[in-house]
Order: structure tokens, then sequence, then C-alpha cells
């Protein structure tokens, strides 16, 4: 009597490698500065945006 | 205009204190996993702590400089990180001046700061502090 095992896994959400690729070429120096800038970013857009219906 | 979610944060900054204060702690969590490579944001600086006597007091006087006060707390409630105040919490979710900080004396994953340290890497912008 042998038994099966099946596996399966959801699909991987999809990510920007090239993105990734840069950040790990960085220093963590760069890296904390690319995220000081990309916060401030994001920050602001946040700020602008509005709700639509 | 700022969206409230979206407070002033400026992580190298409160490392730099933290560091300068000669405080004995690990950066752990999205921080941690910035300065490792990952392009994602995060809006807090997450921190374990060596519990010993003399770096909580050191912690302590940073978080005074900080300004440090109990995170979505909307009362003036005193906050006062005395060393045995600090002794006493697993979890403290702080905003000071330079955005949010959360202290973890024992944060899951890393049964200690020492074992976290021997993981941890230097972070060059910041002598003296550490990321796991």
């Amino acid at each position: 009597m042998g038994r099966r095992l099946e596996l399966s896994a959801p699909p991987l959400a999809p990510h920007d490698e090239a993105q990734i690729r840069k950040h790990l070429r960085m220093t963590p120096a760069e890296r904390a500065a690319a995220h000081d800038t990309a916060y401030r970013n994001t920050r602001d857009l946040a700020g602008n945006a509005r709700r639509v219906a | 205009m700022t969206s409230a979610r979206w407070a002033d944060f400026d992580p190298r900054k409160l490392l730099g204190c933290l560091a300068t204060g000669g405080v004995d702690f690990v950066v752990v969590g999205g921080y941690a996993a910035v300065l490792h490579g990952s392009p994602r944001i995060t809006q807090d600086l997450d921190i374990c702590y060596s519990r010993e006597t003399h770096n909580l007091r050191s912690l302590g006087a940073v978080l005074l400089d900080l300004n440090a006060r109990l995170f979505g707390v909307d009362e003036e409630v005193p906050f006062m990180p005395d060393q045995a105040t600090l002794a006493r919490v697993e979890l403290l979710t702080l905003e000071t001046d330079n955005g949010k900080l959360d202290l973890l004396a024992t944060p899951s994953g890393a049964a200690a700061l020492l074992r976290a340290r021997r993981r941890a890497r230097p972070h060059t912008t910041s002598a003296g502090a550490w990321c796991a």
C-alpha cells in the first residue's frame, strides 16, 4: 500500500529582481541613504493622496 | 501636508544617538532587513538590547534625550525610562522626535542579545551599532 505525497505552493508575488540586485550591490550606508529617500518620497505621496469614490 | 501615519523618521539619527550613548544593542526587524539589502520601506526602528544594569541606565539616558514617549497614547501619560522600568518590560513601543522606536527585550527568533550579536554585522553608518 503506497502513499502519495502531493506538494504545491501558491505562486510567488511578482517582485522587481533588478531592484533587489541593485540594493544588494550597495553598502549598508548606501542602503540606509536609499531608505531615507524612499521613505521621504512615500511620505510625500501619502500626504498628497486623496481618496476617490 | 504630511500623513500622520508617515511621521518624521530618521533611523540614522536614532542609531547615532544610541551608539554615542554607549548603548549595547542590535538592530532587528525591518530596518535590519533594509541594511542587509531588502528594498522595503519601514516606519520604525526595532532594537533588542542588553538588560545589564549599566546598559539600561545608558538606554534610559538616550531615551530622555530623544524625548521618547509611549506610542499610541493620546493622553499625556508620564513615562520615565529609568533602569527599573526598562528592566520590567519585554516590549516598549515608543515615539521619539526622530521617529518610532520599538524596544524588544527578547524578540522572537533571538533568544538573547548575545545570541543575536554573534550573527550580527557592524552597521557602517553608525559606529558601534550592530545589525542582526
